[in-house]
């Protein structure tokens, strides 16, 4: 039996994560229209890398458009997430759905990494390919952001596979009388 | 090969009720209907021992083996 704490703080947080699944729908509509904000950012990453001021609509969709493959798998994190804590709003911790949302939010979480590094590489390439010889960028970049994520995705998916043998066990248990 | 629950058997010699039996042997009724359809993976000494004091038979005219 769950805590009433615990079930109160899982539901509010399962509306949480419907407010964020709400504002990365909106963020990811914005920004393939707006793409000023990821063009900031991969200024950032690359410090010797000059924007110019006229970005051309080709290359603002471009680089818009690669933002939406990260965006999808936070929803799908999120989503797994929001099944996580309804199931533990309706104390049904130890359920198969609960395991396979852990460990999908884990599995996820890895990719968003992979999909992160090559969305950052592509936006680069998107802004520079048409740049004098000399001035093309390939970005390849892995921060301590991504180290962290990875690890997180990681643990996550161990605990997931922890969850499932326990749950075997408890099966099994359940059949002897 | 498979293990068979002869606990109908015993309970109709006995002239004894499962949930009588589930209820002196201190397991649900549910476990009881379980153990005499053979649906359970395993019995517990403990249980078994229980049955059988329950029962005042041996674990042998219980389960049997048949090939």
């Amino acid at each position: 039996m769950l805590k009433k704490r615990t079930i109160i703080l899982s539901a509010m947080m399962t509306w949480v994560i419907v407010g964020l699944i709400l504002s990365i729908i909106g963020s990811t509509i914005w920004v393939v229209f707006n793409p000023e904000i990821v063009i900031a950012e991969l200024a950032r990453e690359m410090a010797n890398l000059d924007v110019p001021g006229d970005i051309s609509h080709t290359k603002r969709v471009l680089i818009g458009l690669l933002t939406v493959p990260a965006m999808a798998v936070w929803l799908i994190i999120l989503l797994n997430l929001h099944r996580l804590f309804a199931n533990f709003a309706r104390e049904t911790v130890f359920h198969r759905q609960t395991v396979v949302a852990v460990r999908r939010a884990g599995f996820w979480l890895m990719v968003l990494v992979v999909v992160h590094f090559f969305a950052s590489m592509g936006s680069s390439l998107a802004l520079t390919y048409d740049f004098p010889p000399g001035e093309r960028t390939l970005a390849i970049t892995f921060t301590s952001q991504h180290f962290i994520l990875l690890s997180l995705g990681f643990v996550l998916l161990l605990m997931g596979v922890v969850m499932d043998e326990a749950l075997r066990l408890d099966d099994e248990n359940r059949q002897i009388v | 090969m498979a293990i068979i629950v002869r606990l109908d058997m015993m309970l109709a010699l006995r002239k004894m009720k499962a949930k009588d039996l589930a209820e002196q042997i201190g397991i649900t009724e549910q476990n009881v209907s379980l153990l005499r359809q053979g649906k359970v993976k395993g019995v517990r000494f403990e249980t078994l021992d229980r049955i059988c004091a329950v029962l005042d038979c041996k674990p042998g005219d219980i389960l049997d083996r048949e090939e």
